[in-house]
């Protein structure tokens, strides 16, 4: 009888301690319990929507792309890679066709600072960011100062300038200095020597990554073409190509 | 010695003591706990068959977006992001050479001309015929909105011809 009236606590105390000890962590114990394991379910589950929807916009964005004719005025206005020839070449034609005589021309070796999202990823490598805001970091071109000299009348100077502002390749006027041209007898005449720092930029293409999954442009399936309609409406004066028609000499120190 | 029975009644004896009961449901609480433990830990492994299946089904998905077009049109969205603040920000020289056209003084040439994007201060060096014009220029540039800030430097006469003034003034653009 004793025993009996002893049994009822000890069943008891059993069943709150099996309840402390198994039942209540199995519900939640702030890792792997119902509870976590459920939110964790919940959050795969978003991600895997996410991730759908994502890969489906990708498929319209791109067939959009493909199809898109004025996509290379993107394209030559920030080209891939720095392509000095071409911007000689385009000094030089809009130089001549402004009346200007072009007659000193300087590519400075290209800035050190990469693009600003690898400059943001290497400042990352603690992982003080939270990848996703590394990821919104707005993408910088790399630039390429080209300094130029020119003699002209004021006219063909403007004209130059203006040409060179709709140019179809981006570019930006870092310094200018126009001083009133001296002739042989040291007499001011009416051309200008002008001197000029013009920044070219290319931006290269970055492999996708993981880390590039919350950018915004996947998030709807239209795809922006302001900024290119733009282009076409401003930038409409085009580079001046180069061909090399001939090519081979036996002796290279022959003029 | 012998047991006297005092009733006067037949009193039948109760079916089940307390005690009985209570160690009943005891154990009926502990067989629920174990039953309840049993059912977390069944749901449990199923949640987490899950989570491992949609696990799979996002690496899937997550190879199909790397190795799909999206570098193509994240290179697109870039490209367009940098042309856009290109645009913006490129001062157009054509402009601020047209508003100081506007500005100038008949009786006022320019010498030289200086500009900096940087600090996107245009320095001009002109001639004047006398103080009065300088002072007449100064307040030309101020009245043009094109410029926030007029800043006049030195003004001097030539001193080989009276009636020329040299000056400089910093042109500071909005």
């Amino acid at each position: 009888m004793k025993a009996k009236i002893l049994l009822i606590p000890l069943l008891i105390v059993i069943a709150v301690s099996v309840f402390i000890g198994l039942v209540y962590p199995q519900y939640s114990n702030g890792a792997n319990g119902i509870k976590e394991n459920y939110a964790k379910l919940k959050n795969e589950q978003i991600k895997l929507a996410d991730l759908q929807k994502k890969n489906k916009n990708i498929n319209d964005l791109s067939t959009q792309i493909a199809s898109f004719a004025d996509k290379s005025l993107l394209y030559s206005f920030i080209p891939q890679n720095i392509k000095e020839e071409e911007i000689i070449s385009s000094l030089n034609g809009l130089a001549s066709s402004s009346g200007l005589l072009l007659f000193e021309a300087t590519i400075s070796s290209q800035s050190k600072s990469e693009n600003i999202i690898s400059d943001d990823l290497e400042m990352n490598a603690g992982g003080e960011l939270p990848l996703t805001e590394v990821s919104k970091t707005a993408p910088k071109a790399k630039n390429l100062e080209t300094e130029i000299k020119l003699l002209g009348n004021y006219e063909k100077v403007k004209n130059f300038l203006i040409s060179l502002e709709r140019l179809n390749r981006n570019n930006n006027l870092g310094q200018l200095k126009i001083d009133r041209n001296k002739n042989e007898a040291g007499v001011l005449d009416d051309n200008l020597l002008v001197s000029a720092s013009v920044e070219f930029n290319f931006f290269k293409k970055m492999p996708i990554n993981n880390m590039n999954a919350g950018d915004s442009i996947f998030l709807n399936n239209k795809l922006e073409t302001a900024v290119v309609d733009a282009i076409k409406n401003q930038k409409n004066s085009n580079s001046f190509q180069v061909n090399v028609e001939q090519k081979g000499k036996s002796n290279i120190f022959l003029p | 010695m012998s047991n006297i029975n005092l009733s006067t009644e037949n009193v039948s004896r109760t079916s089940a003591s307390p005690i009985g009961k209570g160690l009943f449901f005891s154990m009926l609480i502990v067989l629920g706990v174990i039953i309840l433990y049993g059912a977390l830990f069944a749901s449990n492994q199923v949640i987490l068959s899950k989570i491992k299946a949609v696990q799979a089904e996002n690496k899937i998905e997550n190879d199909k977006f790397l190795a799909g077009n999206g570098g193509e049109i994240l290179d697109f969205k870039n490209r367009s992001d940098v042309a856009e603040k290109a645009m913006k920000e490129n001062k157009s020289m054509p402009d601020t050479l047209a508003q100081i056209e506007s500005s100038i003084l008949p009786s006022v040439y320019v010498n030289s001309l200086e500009y900096g994007k940087d600090d996107k201060t245009i320095t001009i060096s002109c001639v004047g015929d006398s103080f009065q014009t300088i002072a007449k220029q100064i307040l030309s540039f101020k009245q043009n909105n094109y410029f926030s800030t007029v800043i006049p430097g030195q003004s001097i006469m030539d001193q080989k011809n009276p009636s020329k003034f040299n000056f400089e003034l910093d042109l500071i653009i909005k």
